[in-house]
């Protein structure tokens, strides 16, 4: 009993002082907590509390400069001096960032998206957009730089420019057909076929969105699963284009093609309900 | 009114008759401060779960029925609570039974003033072991599914309606599962409780007790209620601090949870279990004493 309670006590030891990942991220968890404090509540924190948690993510990014949550720390650096507004340092910080994480593109891609968001928010769209258009360009298949056409028109309708955000969707479905030309086939073309049929929706041309969702649900037949998209369309066609017969077809393909399906059920409750006698 | 009155004055009696036992008779708690120990390294060891050299072995089983999430901090705090239940549920069934069998054992000879023999209590309880892991798994079993077989129900209902008999799904998940959970446990509890007694003291088969305990608790339905019912009521703030776990690692820090799980363990098996376990053996020897059974 006494060598068993002995072992357990020096098991806990080991593994309670050892520097483990979990350690790591218990570390960056204090850390984080310390950041919320100026993050929740910019104004009311003062200068000097800035500096000692820039100072503390420092310490931590320099004790364990290849893992995964000091590049979390980086950035949350670049985030503390940008909600403090300070715009320059926040740059600063992420461009310093680059001989590190310059070879992966979707890290280069969040540093650059990071950098426009600090002009974004200093209210320099110009320089901004400079950053943003430069994601697109040079970082197009990394989750941010995939993202990035829409995120600039939803920045047009935001802020009440209803002619531009126009534009820029027109303009994002020819950089997605490019996209789908440049990958035919691909998860690539997969996805930026959805980004269409998404910016034809955002311009309310719903015709034009359900005949991409067709070509997907075509071209992408047995090849991956479509019941949410089938889903997705069937409820388009119902909702926007009036169009009944034609979602009854694609949720009876859906109940036929995917039985065991999450939306099978969903699908069969739209079906009874359309059968029904209209009051 | 006055076989209320009378209930209640029995109630009153055994547990004064208990707390006397307990406090002149420190020997009892011996076998529920093993399970106290037994239940707090196992609660170490799930803590100790998402790090090295315990994560190689409990790891994958965690990422296999779980998620990764749980082995990083601080999720896996939100599991530990899950698991620290669950093997409190193991623990109770496959040492628990034999624990408390000792225990009533022990109570048997200090209110006949026998002296204590602590082998001979074990030995006693060992021998009728599987009858012991029988009770004890019946009622783990359906305080367990019976849990389970309420969220299923009330999630079923949720996924359809909005609101039950007025109330939304966050109260009937929250307080309202609590409170019946409660219910229930207590309920499962009184229907079983003097089954161990009977095992150990009358010598009884495991079948044969289980329906002399039904008929107990028929003859002894308010005492019962109220000796179990009160002492459970003690968890009731570690329930309610286990059903904010999320809440309390924003609002404070993770292991808060630990240390609320290992002052659960401590009030249930130095507190809850001694009260009860003492209480219903005291009254089940009282009443056989007095002819009444």
């Amino acid at each position: 009993m006494k060598k068993t309670l002995l072992l357990l006590l020096a098991l806990v030891f080991i593994t309670g002082c050892a520097d483990d990942q979990y350690a790591i991220e218990r570390r960056y968890w204090f850390l984080k907590k310390q950041a919320e404090k100026i993050l929740n509540n910019p104004e009311a924190s003062p200068p000097r509390e800035l500096e000692t948690i820039v100072a503390n993510h420092y310490r931590f990014i320099k004790k364990y400069p290849n893992n995964i949550l000091s590049l979390r720390a980086n950035f949350d650096i670049a985030s503390l001096y940008t909600v403090k507004k300070e715009f320059e340092k926040a740059r600063e910080h992420l461009n310093a960032m680059r001989p590190q994480y310059g070879t992966n593109p979707a890290i280069s891609a969040d540093i650059t998206t990071a950098i426009g968001s600090t002009y974004e928010i200093e209210e320099k769209w110009p320089q901004a957009l400079e950053q943003y258009n430069k994601v697109i360009k040079e970082y197009p298949l990394t989750p941010t730089g995939f993202s990035m056409p829409v995120y600039i028109a939803k920045y047009y309708e935001r802020t009440y420019q209803p002619d531009r955000a126009i534009a820029v969707y027109h303009q994002a479905i020819g950089h997605y057909q490019g996209l789908i030309d440049k990958h035919p086939g691909t998860p690539v073309a997969l996805n930026a076929g959805l980004m269409i049929a998404d910016c034809y929706g955002s311009l309310a041309d719903w015709s034009n969105a359900a005949k991409t969702l067709e070509g997907i649900l075509n071209d992408y037949k047995d090849k991956v699963n479509l019941d949410a998209l089938m889903m997705n369309t069937a409820l388009l066609y119902l909702g926007q284009l009036k169009d009944e017969f034609r979602a009854k077809e694609l949720l009876q393909t859906l109940i036929k093609d995917y039985p065991k399906s999450r939306y099978s059920g969903t699908a069969k409750a739209i079906l009874k309900k359309l059968s029904k006698p209209q009051e | 009114m006055s076989l209320q009155i009378s209930s209640l004055a029995t109630t009153k009696k055994a547990f004064k008759e208990s707390w006397l036992a307990l406090k002149n008779n420190r020997v009892i708690f011996i076998p529920f401060l093993i399970f106290a120990i037994v239940d707090l390294i196992s609660l170490f060891v799930l803590f100790l779960a998402p790090r090295m050299p315990l994560r190689l072995a409990l790891g994958p089983i965690i990422r296999t029925i779980w998620n990764e999430t749980f082995l990083h901090y601080p999720a896996n705090f939100i599991l530990l609570q899950k698991l620290s239940f669950l093997s409190r549920l193991a623990l109770s069934v496959l040492i628990g039974s034999l624990l408390t069998g000792m225990a009533v054992s022990i109570i048997q000879s200090t209110f006949y003033k026998r002296p204590v023999e602590l082998k001979k209590s074990f030995v006693s309880a060992l021998k009728i072991y599987f009858s012991l892991f029988l009770v004890t798994l019946i009622v783990t079993g359906l305080f367990y599914f019976t849990g389970k077989a309420m969220s299923f129900v009330l999630a079923k209902y949720f996924s359809r309606h909005a609101r039950l008999l007025f109330i939304g799904a966050r109260v009937w998940f929250g307080p309202i599962s609590m409170a019946l959970n409660f219910l229930v446990a207590l309920f499962i509890q009184s229907c079983f409780v003097y089954a161990i007694p009977v095992l150990i003291i009358e010598k009884m088969k495991f079948k044969k007790a289980i329906a002399r305990s039904f008929v107990l608790l028929k003859k002894l339905f308010i005492p019962t209620i109220l000796l179990i019912g009160l002492p459970m009521l003690l968890y009731i703030p570690i329930i309610v601090m286990e059903y904010n776990t999320v809440f309390l690692i924003e609002k404070f820090i993770p292991e808060i949870i630990l240390v609320i799980l290992m002052i659960g363990i401590i009030i249930n098996s130095l507190v809850i279990d001694p009260l009860i376990t003492a209480a219903t053996t005291l009254l089940y020897l009282k009443k056989k004493e007095e002819g009444q059974l």
